[in-house]
Formats: structure tokens, sequence, C-alpha cells
């Protein structure tokens, strides 16, 4: 199954990524090149259609939440669906990941990592 | 390339152009020759029509020429003393004017007068014939008769060309009657001048009409002989062509004949006109008779002559004639276009030789490619055209095909390379795991089985199998995030560092804690290993594990099969200092412990359907203790290629199996 990956800078400083499909060792070199380009302090993550994840979809997942971080930005997810979120919390990551039910929730905490100037 | 232009029907650029070139010219060539004859035929008919017209009016014009000056001459004499009871010395003295009359109208052959009384009065021309038959004194020119109608008196006069009174006799009694002539009575019964149908004039034998007038207060006719001669001179005069024949003819006979005019009149016994039939024409004797003689144009018309008979006109050319000339210039259009046309398939010829000789070059140079020859020489170019870009673009790809050939060679050469060196990886990796990929040991009171296979050459996965010299068992499983050669170096290195750790780390927490802050040191790519490991005594059954994000064992038992809840971690290398919990518990006689990685429950077939964890434990339970634990191991690893089918195997795959005896 491949993966589209959507993004859209709609607020100062947020980059929205949607992610559809299938995040696996195929696809997860597309997102990895994808988040590259992205230079926003925060980045958030619509996993609505997003139906399938691998460990080397974590990775780079992780690898984003650990960059935003360096940088003093962070990551949000939103709409996890249960095979999705179960991955996750397998390996624990969830409270690292900053999960929540729904995009509103997301940008309301998000909000307090943006930039003043932004 | 040669089977291929044998089996199609080859046909060469040459031979298209050149056959393309000459149906062209054929067919213009047949197009032109239709277009000529159609040309000729209009040209036939429109011409023919106008030189028809031409003609009627020529011989309507003809005739009125000739008797028109003769009935303004009989309107005017109409008027004259001559009509009157007038005594004969004034009346001869007339005759010069009426001479010069004569003269000056050549078709008007004689003026004649004659009266309710007999009296007869006529000036005639004279011809040869006529002088020999009156005996004329020499120089004799005119000659006037007077007949008396009371006494049947019978005088002559003869005079010379200027009306100079040469003779005059004195002839027997004549019983010559005017009264009886048509034109008298004709005249007489008519107001204004009346015509009559042509007839033989007896002294002259010659065809010709008389135009008459009355004046009926004087109990006279005026009349004048017209002879038609001039008007077949004029026919004969203006033919269209050598051959065209014109006749004017009514039902008595021929008037007028373009052939000739003393053959008209036949002197043997009556005089008589002749009738079409005795011209010696056939043709026109066709004509007459309705027919439509081939090769001849033909002309009828009907020729008013006057109203009580109708007289015809009948014109016939014959078409070689008139068409001669057009014929022959169409004849000689036609061979000089055919000849040029005719030239223009070896010219067509000889340019698409030019055309396809360089083509040709091109297609033969081009052959040795499939013979794998890419240094192949091209001909010079030597156009500026199609075949000279053709051969540009060539020389282009020669170069550029030879470049990827040599590229697709390197390339292979390669990944050859790499597939060697992969092939020494994998065996590398697999001497990392115990058994080298596949374990499947007899220890004291327990039974080990681990296989693992990797999705591409090498892999992620990993497990662990150390004894310690007091009898207990280490056994791990790992999973390193992704797959292939990245997740292959990582999980060398989670292998190293746990062979040296395990033995000398008091417990599986500190182990973890440990493992995971070695691996988290600078891991910028978030490399992480989910770990499950568990150090079991099996003469006992006591057992105590840790997780680090790792799939939950299952434990397959008498009464069932149920997954081991364990405190688990986060996965190793992610964060450092992350905490990590020890948790007991036990594996009962003749109980398995099953450890697996993901690559188990996220097998994927076609249609993305995942195996799943209820599908693992049903298997499980399906097979329960029945059988070897290498039974148990191979039926996992062959029920999952069996769910994935033809789907290409997505994770690495491994199973590792305690089995407490």
């Amino acid at each position: 199954m491949p993966l589209t990956i959507d993004v859209n800078h709609d607020k100062p400083g947020t980059a929205h990524v949607s992610l559809t499909g299938s995040l696996d060792s195929e696809t997860a070199p597309q997102l990895e090149k994808a988040l590259g380009g992205i230079d926003a302090n925060v980045i958030a993550f619509d996993m609505t259609n997003l139906a399938f994840i691998s460990s080397a979809g974590l990775r780079v997942m992780f690898a984003a939440a650990k960059r935003q971080k360096s940088k003093g930005g962070n990551v949000g997810m939103s709409n996890l669906r249960p095979g999705v979120r179960k991955v996750f919390e397998i390996v624990k990551a969830l409270p690292d990941m900053n999960v929540f039910a729904s995009e509103k929730e997301m940008y309301e905490y998000l909000a307090r990592f943006q930039r003043p100037e932004e | 390339m040669r089977d291929t232009r044998s089996r199609i029907e080859f046909q060469s650029v040459r031979t298209k152009i050149a056959l393309g070139a000459g149906v062209i010219a054929l067919s213009s060539w047949v197009l032109l020759v239709a277009f000529s004859y159609v040309g000729t035929s209009l040209l036939l008919e429109s011409a023919s029509k106008k030189m028809f017209e031409v003609a009627s009016d020529l011989v309507a014009a003809e005739l009125r020429a000739t008797y028109e000056p003769v009935e303004r001459v009989t309107a005017v004499l109409a008027y004259s003393r001559l009509m009157g009871p007038i005594p004969e010395e004034e009346r001869l003295g007339y005759v010069p004017a009426l001479a010069d009359v004569l003269r000056r109208i050549p078709a008007a052959a004689a003026i004649q007068f004659g009266n309710d009384k007999g009296d007869y009065f006529i000036v005639r021309v004279l011809n040869e014939a006529l002088s020999r038959r009156f005996e004329a004194p020499a120089g004799s020119v005119f000659e006037a008769d007077l007949i008396d109608g009371a006494t049947g008196r019978y005088r002559r006069w003869f005079y010379d060309e200027k009306s100079r009174l040469l003779a005059a006799r004195e002839l027997p009694k004549s019983d010559y009657d005017p009264r009886t002539r048509p034109w008298y009575q004709r005249a007489t019964q008519a107001s204004g001048a009346i015509r009559t149908p042509p007839y033989v004039f007896f002294f002259m034998s010659e065809i010709g009409v008389t135009v008459a007038r009355s004046a009926p207060d004087q109990g006279s006719v005026v009349a004048a002989d017209v002879t038609l001669a001039s008007l077949a001179r004029a026919l004969a005069e203006r033919r269209v062509t050598p051959s065209a024949q014109t006749v004017v003819y009514d039902a008595e006979g021929v008037i007028a004949w373009s052939g000739g005019t003393a053959s008209l009149v036949d002197k043997a016994g009556t005089l008589r006109r002749r009738t079409i039939a005795e011209l010696g024409h056939p043709v026109l004797v066709e004509v007459a008779e309705g027919k439509k003689p081939a090769g001849w144009l033909v002309h009828r018309a009907s020729q008013g002559f006057n109203k009580e008979a109708s007289s015809e006109l009948i014109i016939v050319v014959p078409e070689a004639e008139l068409l001669a000339d057009v014929r022959q210039s169409r004849n000689w259009m036609l061979a000089i276009s055919f000849f040029v046309l005719a030239l223009v398939i070896p010219l067509a010829w000889g340019f698409a030789n030019r055309i396809s000789t360089p083509l040709r070059d091109l297609h033969k140079a081009i052959g040795r490619v499939s013979s794998g020859d890419f240094d192949f020489q091209l001909p010079s170019v030597r156009s500026k055209d199609e075949v000279g870009d053709l051969n540009l673009a060539l020389r282009t790809m020669r170069t550029s095909l030879k470049k990827h050939i040599e590229d697709l060679a390197a390339a292979i050469a390669a990944r050859e390379r790499l597939a060697g060196e992969l092939e020494v990886a994998t065996r590398i990796q697999m001497s990392f795991v115990p058994g080298g990929g596949q374990f499947s040991k007899a220890l004291p009171a327990a039974r080990v089985f681990a296989r693992v296979l990797p999705a591409r050459a090498v892999g992620g996965d990993l497990y662990e199998v150390i004894q310690f010299p007091d009898g207990r068992v280490f056994v791990a499983i790992g999973d390193v995030s992704d797959k292939g050669v990245p997740a292959a170096l990582e999980m060398a290195r989670v292998m190293t560092l746990a062979k040296l750790l395990v033995p000398t780390t008091p417990d599986l927490a500190s182990l973890a804690t440990v493992l995971n802050d070695q691996l988290a040191d600078g891991n910028a790519e978030c490399m992480f290993t989910t770990l499950f490991g568990a150090i079991i005594d099996p003469r006992t059954g006591d057992a105590r594990c840790m997780s680090a994000g790792h799939n939950p064992p299952a434990i397959v038992g008498k009464s069932g099969v149920r997954l081991l809840s364990v405190e688990s971690g986060r996965p190793l290398g992610l964060f450092e200092g992350s905490e990590y919990v020890e948790s007991t518990f036990r594996l009962e006689a003749g109980e398995r412990l099953v450890l697996y990685t993901d690559g188990v429950t996220e097998a994927f077939d076609q249609d993305r359907n995942e195996f799943g964890e209820p599908r693992f434990v049903a298997l499980l339970e399906r097979i329960g203790l029945a059988g070897s634990v290498e039974d148990l191991g191979n039926a996992i690893l062959h029920e999952v290629s069996a769910f994935a089918g033809e789907a290409p195997q997505s994770d690495d795959i491994t199973v590792l199996i305690v089995d407490r005896t």
C-alpha cells in the first residue's frame, strides 16, 4: 500500500502533515525526505487515514520528534486508528509523542511551542 | 532483419515514390485526354451551332439581297406611266432606263408589264444562250419585246450596252397572254408585292422567282424575274469547309446548291428542277430522307421564300474537316504531354533513389546493432533534411546507447558485487545468533528451538540463548526497527553488547537500562530495538523477564494459550535514562514459552490483511502441546508463509520456543 503525504502550512510556524496509507519500510524513506524539507517549529500529524505503521515508520516518527525537540519545537499526532495506536502503545512511546484525540486539542497544546514572532 | 524482409512483402521507399509518381502522372494524362475529348465535343457543338446560325443568316441575307432591290424597283414602276396605256414610242423610250435598272441589279433578269387587255412588254438581259436563240446582232446586251393583246402583233428590239438601238424585228404573231401567267394572276389578287415560288425560267434555263405588283386602277401588272444563281454563287463561295454542302430546296426540287448552278435544271424534255437525289451527293440524300449520316454535322432549317411554298435549308459539314485543325493540335498536345509525363517516371525514380539510398545506408549501418555491434560506422551526413537529422540522431543514439550499455554493465557488476557482499553479510549476521539462525537444542529439563527468517539478505531480528553455569537459561528475542542493512548493523551492535553484558549484569532490569543507554548514545537516526528477555530455571520453572516494548510472549499450556502480561518499558535506544522493570512468572512443566517478533503477527497477505494476534493465538491453541517444539516452531513459520501467499515477506520473522520438559 502506498503512502500519501500532504503537507500544509496553514498556521504560521506549524506544518500540518496528513498521512494516508501505510507507513512501512517501503514508504518510510518518503516521509523522512518530506519531513527533512519542513522548517517549522511544530509539526502536527493528522493520522486519520494512516492504516498501518511498521517499526520503520516508528523510527521516522521518533526521529522527527527528537529533531523538533532539539530545536525547541514539538510534534503532535491526532486521530490515531486503534491499530496504529497499539503499535505506539507496545513500544511505550505514547507519552513521548504527544498523542491527541482531536486536532483541536493538539493545536491548543502545540500553540505553546510556537515561536512568539510567528 | 533479412528474415523480416522476406516474410513481409518488402516495398522500398524508392519503389513507393516512383510508383506514386507514375500513378499521378498516368492519371493526370488520362484526365487530360478525357478533358480534351470533352472539350473537343463542346467546341464542336458550340462552333457548329454558331457556324450554322451564321450560314442560315447568310442564306437569308443573300435571298433578301437578291429580291429586295427588285421589289423596290417594281414598287416604283407600279406608279410609273409604263403601267398605263401609253403610245408605243413612249414605251420604248423607257427601255434605256429599264436596262439601266437591270444592269444595276445583276439578279434581275427581266422586267415585264402586262395588262388586262393582254398587252405584254418585257425588257431582258441577253445572255449567251438567249442571244443565240434570238439570233441577236453582235453587241446586243438587252432586248425588248412588245406583244399587242388585241392583234397578237409581236415585235422585238435589240440594244447594245449603252442602250442604243441595234435592230428592230417583226416576229410571227404570238398567242402569249400575260393574263394566264401565274405572276399576273396572283398579283391582281393581292395588294402589294408577291413572289412566285422558284421555277425554271424558260429562256434562261435558270432557277428564279418572279416578283410582281399590280396597279389595279390601271388594270396592269409589273413583274421582275430574279435568278437565284447569285444565291448559289454565294453558297459556293462561302463554304465552311471545302467539302461542306449547302442546299435550299422545296417540294418541287432544288432551289440553290453550293455545288453549282447549271446542273440544277434538267433540260432533257420539259425543263424542271432537279431533285436532291439528282445532285449526286449521297449525304444530302440521307439528310433529306431524315437520316443522320455518321461523321457529318447537319443543320436543317425552314427557309421562308414566300408564304405559300415553304422551302428548307440543309447544311452538312464533315466533322473531320471542321475539326481537322483542332484534332491535330489536340493530338500534338496529348503526344507532348504524354512524353513529358513519361519523363516524370524516370525522374521520380532518380529522385526516389536520392532519398532512399541514404536511408538504406543508415538501415544497413543500424542493422549491426542487432548483432551487438555498437561501434557501427554511420555514413557521413550529406544532407540537411530529415535523413541528415536522422543520421545525427543515430550518432547521438549510438553514443548514449554505448554509454548506457556500459553503465548497465557497471551496474550489473556492482549489483553482483553487492549481492556477493550481502551473501557474506548474511553468513556473518547468522553467525551472531546461536545455531546460525536455526537453533534447536536439548538442555537439562528443557528444549529450546529458535529460527529467524530475514525479509531481505540481512535483517534486524535477533535472538539469544545463553546457558548459565548454574543451569539457568537466558533467552531473548529482539527486533530492530526497520529491516535490511541499517537494521542488520544495529542488530550486530545489540548482539555484541548483549553478549558482553548478560554474564556480568545482576538482573534483567539493569541489563535493559545499560543496553538502552549504550544504544541511545548519539542515536540521531532513532534506530530502536524492542527486546524481550527471560531467565528461566528449567528445573523449578521459576522465571524472570523484562520487556522493552516487545510483543508479549505466549505460554502454551495444558489448559490453553495465554499471553504473558509483562510490564513493558520503552524500546532500547530511543531515550537515555529509560527505566525498566523485571517481572517474574512460572513456566510449568510441560508448558511452552513462545517468543516471536512482529514479523509473525504483522504478516500480510496479498489483500493487505494482517495475520494478527488472534490468528496467532488460535494457531497455538490448535497445535497446543502436540508434537515436538521444532514441529510447533516450523508450523508457525509455515502457517505465516501460507497466509502471506504470493505477497512478499514484509518483515523479518523470528520464533523462539522454550519447552520445559
